[in-house]
């Protein structure tokens, strides 16, 4: 693989993710949820077999378009990364390292 | 029913407060410093386990090949998009967030355990 369609595969791997991440926002239902994901990839395969470089750009623009315009307005953020309910709560003190002012 | 405490009792009680020596007071707060938040982090054995079974959890994947060194896409046949759902599949099972550039070093079972056992904040 060229550098070129690793940073491809990347791109769609994370417009992937995202899509179904927006769409676990949504569907709190496991089974709604599953419909939704195997709609998705069936979204994302049917794009598969476009090889034009306009068309690709094309697809992944509206792909992002949607995803802004679906975005959920409080989605499920997991707990200990940036933003979750558990995000930094009880950092251990540096014991070895004090702060230079104590 | 209050007054069934006679106020012997209370400042008998009292003297119990009195008579307990400061030092006393000093160890409880060494103690409250010195406070233990969780128990240890996952033993490797039950995360080799949980990440094995999301991996027999998915209809893609034949259960005879599952091993914790078959790559995702070389031995058990799976495709980017599908190793996004795998990817998935972990961080929910784990309580955790994946970023992108971790999960594109994730390739196999044995990759995704040594990932999680390196994350403190997995459950």
């Amino acid at each position: 693989m060229s550098e070129a369609q690793i940073a491809h595969r990347r791109l769609v791997q994370s417009l992937y993710k995202r899509s179904l991440k927006t769409a676990q926002d949504w569907y709190i239902d496991t089974n709604l949820f599953r419909r939704k994901a195997v709609e998705l990839r069936m979204q994302f395969d049917a794009k598969s077999n476009l090889r034009h470089p306009r068309e690709i750009a094309q697809a992944i623009q509206e792909a992002e378009r949607q995803l802004t315009e679906l975005r959920h307005p409080d989605p499920y953020i997991a707990v200990s990364a940036p933003g979750g309910t558990k995000f930094e709560r009880n950092i251990h003190p540096n014991l070895d390292e004090p702060a230079a002012h104590h | 029913m209050f007054r069934a405490i006679r106020p012997a009792a209370l400042y008998r009680s009292a003297a119990l407060y009195k008579t307990a020596p400061a030092v006393v007071a000093r160890n409880a707060m060494a103690l409250n410093f010195a406070r233990t938040y969780a128990s240890a982090g996952l033993a490797r054995s039950d995360v080799e386990k949980r990440v094995l079974d999301i991996l027999a959890g998915f209809n893609k994947v034949d259960a005879n090949k599952i091993a914790l060194k078959a790559n995702f896409n070389a031995d058990l046949g799976l495709d980017s998009l599908d190793t996004v759902e795998v990817v998935m599949a972990i961080e929910e099972e784990f309580s955790i967030e994946i970023p992108d550039k971790d999960a594109d070093e994730i390739k196999s079972a044995e990759q995704a355990v040594e990932y999680i056992s390196k994350r403190e904040d997995a459950h």
